[in-house]
């Protein structure tokens, strides 16, 4: 046995095809603040290009990038905005030409935003007043440069709460994101209980969009997932799914969620539940019950929910053979063979069983949640020939379907 | 009864021309790390291009979130649902013209990976940026014996107009080690595979022994192979057992792709197709697929890309009953007829994808967990329509657990004009390669986890 020869590793990419580079690499700022302003468009965009990768050291350069954004060449004045991102708080003589250029929406507002919100504080004020503007791609570019400040614009708090009841919903949805980003909790919770159910809402997704979920917005969240509101039931819940261990002593009400009236909110639980594992597998024997909820919709919730623990829902699996007889496969013929196929082959067995009854529906069913292991179900092959010509049509298909996903006869 | 000893991460197994690596086996595990928790495998990340844009309305699912119904194109992927993130909404602004006028393809070829415009020359003042994976590599690629590996199914081209004034560099290249050196691609899987495995003396030079003795490389190695396995616990010799068998049949069919073309060279005198160049395209990305498996599996590399085909390409798909050329049909002006062709190649490509997520879902890390698991493999289109040649709201899935630091199952929505570049940046820190900055980016993706 050998050890690897080892002191070449960095030489052995694949053959690098070696150009020469630019000419003018080693320019002076000062030069390149000349050739920002050539009349040679292949000059202008290589010192745009220049100075962008000069970063803070491009400072002299400010006063001659403000006038390249307004060069007619989309690389120049990209480039030159970026620059200007990359010089950052000098950058200041660029707020107005850049705030001004927020309405239009487009790469050019997203740039300029950008640029703005690396400018810092010193922006702050003019970006402040933009949230009040007419147009709603100013409002939206003003709050997403706001966001990209993080918890240097804990200013801009109060006013991005008040458009979260923006007429426009993409203005309302970047002000939420915005808050996420700033992140000031207690205004945050406060919302919680505002009279808007719109300001409800965004807070509650604020909450669950910030890097770190806020421990104390949980106990005012999980409040709001009886929310009178629908949507603010769904953003409460996929935040509460985002604080992993904290949720462990909640997890009824996330569970109980699975049995909400509004179809929104309960795939909101599953996903909760989803987002919260490993954390939230004590979750699976509260969710047995509710597979035998008289709506179906409920249960088929449930299904789909153990189905996302994976085999850790193995214990389930009698319950959620007991749902079979319950669903009628021309409605919903996906649920419970996904659920069944997530747990794992350990379903293959009591599946199996099912073949032996004379219930044309159980029977399609279970040959339709069989047929979803492929090939790791060829020993139920036989068993599913006996049905291949049933006299159910609904059946006969089924079994046919199971058959070819599984494979050829033994 | 075999007692089980310690191996170094590096152990090879050495023949005449040929030096083996070997998967991560539990014999491998640091001696304090080995009874309850192994060490955590390292994380990996491959690109993967394919050309000319999706059949976007086949392609973007109707839901968010959890729980989302594959589209047609997307089906294939259907039993690693939940180990996808399908991202809708990135945009590549430096992949459009903005004031270079034509030239779609090569320019968002370029965009790709480096989030950056490409100067618009054929000549050799190339300039764009360093790709993702080159600056993954240069963090990390000091950790295996290939910082990275570069694949393709088409050749590299690094001179000539390719695409209305745009170096075939662009064109044919994803990977940049600088913002003007293209890193060539390797279309050869038999090259492949022998750099991989091929047996290098102390100054790195190859020695070619092996295949002037026309002898296979597992052939080579089956002494010390035998002798390994005597040292090793039941689980490493089976692993050793599957790893080996692997190898052999990856070289079998490489023998195999080599003698069909041959064959069929010989009946086509016409026809010029350089050695090696299996002319199976979907036996060739298979391959491709295995190589790059093996080689993560073997730690010989962590970063990958692999470009099904050049950007703009014309291929044929006759072996789906897709005779015309892909180019041709992806300026489909909205004519259902081709738009079906379209979405069939799609979906070709996407059962590529399939099966190179089945091979790394199939290989076990010491931990028990899949290569899957541990990977990041970003699968997509740098153009979005190929008619409307687009690139906003660009065709992207995001394969795998990156180490536990993606939340996978979901479709997830993006403000238009978002950069792919942010994607780009936030998968080069979950490598271990903390870059401010790449390309065009303003910062990371959220949502991710």
């Amino acid at each position: 046995m050998n050890r690897m020869p080892w002191p070449l590793a960095g030489l052995l990419c694949w053959l690098p095809l070696d150009f020469t580079a630019r000419a003018d690499e080693t320019a002076s700022v000062g030069e390149l603040i000349e050739a920002l302003q050539s009349k040679d468009l292949a000059e202008r965009r290589n010192a745009a290009y220049d100075l962008d990768q000069l970063g803070k050291q491009a400072a002299p350069a400010v006063a001659a990038l403000l006038t390249a954004l307004d060069d007619a060449d989309q690389q120049v004045w990209s480039r030159s905005a970026s620059a200007l991102a990359g010089i950052g708080p000098p950058a200041e003589p660029a707020i107005p030409k850049l705030v001004a250029g927020l309405p239009g929406g487009g790469q050019r507002a997203y740039r300029y935003g950008y640029a703005l919100s690396q400018i810092g504080p010193a922006a702050l004020p003019v970006l402040l007043e933009t949230l009040k503007a007419e147009q709603p791609p100013a409002r939206g570019g003003a709050a997403r440069s706001l966001g990209w400040m993080g918890p240097n614009a804990t200013s801009a708090v109060p006013p991005l709460l008040e458009l979260l009841d923006d007429a426009d919903t993409a203005v309302a949805q970047l002000s939420a994101e915005a808050l996420g980003r700033i992140g000031v909790v207690p205004s945050l919770v406060e919302t919680l209980a505002h009279e808007s159910a719109a300001r409800r809402r965004g807070a509650a997704y604020a909450l669950g969009h910030m890097a770190t979920p806020p421990l104390e917005a949980l106990p005012p969240l999980l409040k709001a997932i009886q929310d009178a509101d629908e949507k603010v039931r769904v953003a409460a819940l996929l935040a509460v799914g985002g604080f992993g261990n904290a949720t462990v002593p909640h997890l009824p009400q996330l569970v109980a969620a699975v049995a909400d009236p509004q179809p929104l909110v309960r795939d909101a639980a599953v996903a909760a539940l989803t987002r919260a594992r490993p954390h939230s597998l004590p979750a699976v024997p509260l969710l047995v019950p509710h597979l035998g909820h008289e709506r179906t919709e409920v249960a088929l919730t449930a299904a789909r929910a153990l189905g996302r623990f994976g085999p850790a829902a193995k214990p389930a699996v009698p319950a959620l053979i007991a749902v079979l007889p319950n669903i009628d496969p021309t409605e919903d013929n996906t649920t419970l063979p996904r659920t069944f196929k997530r747990i794992g082959p350990e379903s293959i067995p009591p599946l199996a069983e099912l073949l032996k009854s004379d219930n044309p529906r159980l029977l399609a069913m279970a040959a339709t949640c069989l047929g979803g292991f492929g090939t790791r179900a060829e020993t139920v092959l036989p068993a599913l020939e006996t049905h291949r010509e049933h006299a159910d049509p609904a059946v006969s298909a089924a079994v046919q379907s199971a058959i070819a996903k599984i494979g050829p006869a033994p | 009864m075999t007692t089980a000893r310690r191996l170094s991460r590096r152990t090879v197994l050495r023949g005449i021309g040929a030096s083996l690596a070997l998967p991560a086996l539990e014999a491998m595990q640091p001696r304090l790390a080995r009874a309850d928790q192994p060490a955590a495998p390292p994380r990996r990340m491959a690109f993967l291009m394919v050309p000319n844009g999706v059949h976007l309305p086949d392609w973007t699912p109707a839901g968010d979130g959890y729980d989302y119904t594959l589209p047609y194109i997307l089906e294939p992927l259907a039993a690693h649902q939940d180990d996808l993130l399908v991202l809708s909404g990135l945009t590549h602004d430096k992949g459009r013209a903005n004031g270079d006028a034509a030239g779609d393809h090569a320019r968002a070829c370029a965009a790709f990976l480096t989030g950056c415009q490409p100067r618009k020359t054929h000549g050799a003042n190339l300039q764009v940026g360093i790709s993702a994976d080159q600056l993954a590599a240069a963090h990390v690629g000091d950790a295996t014996l290939f910082p990275s590996l570069e694949l393709g199914c088409d050749g590299s081209h690094v001179s000539g107009n390719c695409d209305s004034g745009y170096s075939c560099a662009y064109s044919s290249c994803i990977s940049w080690s600088s913002a003007s050196t293209p890193v060539s691609k390797s279309n050869n899987p038999r090259a492949v595979f022998e750099r991989l495995f091929a047996f290098r003396d102390k100054n790195g030079a190859t020695d070619s022994r092996s295949r002037l003795l026309k002898k296979s490389i597992l052939d080579s190695v089956t002494e010390e192979a035998r002798g390994l396995q005597a040292r090793l616990g039941k689980t490493d010799q089976r692993k050793l057992d599957e790893y080996l068998t692997g190898v052999g049949q990856i070289e079998r069919r490489i023998a195999r792709a080599e003698q069909q073309t041959t064959d069929r060279l010989t009946n086509l005198p016409g026809l010029i197709k350089p050695a090696g160049i299996p002319d199976n395209y979907p036996e060739h990305v298979r391959l491709m697929c295995d190589m790059m498996v093996l080689a993560f599996q073997c730690d010989l590399t962590r970063i990958s890309t692999f470009m099904l085909a050049n950007e703009g390409s014309n291929r044929s798909y006759s072996f789906i009953d897709v005779p015309d050329g892909h180019h041709d049909l992806s300026h489909h002006q909205g004519k259902a007829e081709k738009q079906n062709k379209i979405r069939q190649i799609n979906r070709f490509h996407i059962q590529q994808l399939a099966y190179l997520l089945e091979r790394l879902s199939s290989v076990r890390e010491p931990d028990g967990s899949r290569l899957l698991d541990h990977s990041m493999i970003c699968y997509g289109s740098a153009i979005s329509d190929g008619n409307a040649h687009n690139n906003e709201n660009l065709p992207i899935v995001l394969a795998g657990g990156g180490g536990g630091s993606l939340r996978t199952g979901r479709h997830v929505r993006y403000e238009q004009e978002t950069p792919m570049a942010n994607l780009l940046l936030s998968m080069l820190h979950r490598i271990g390669a903390p870059v401010e900055r790449l390309g065009d980016s303003t910062g990371h993706l959220s949502n991710l986890v």
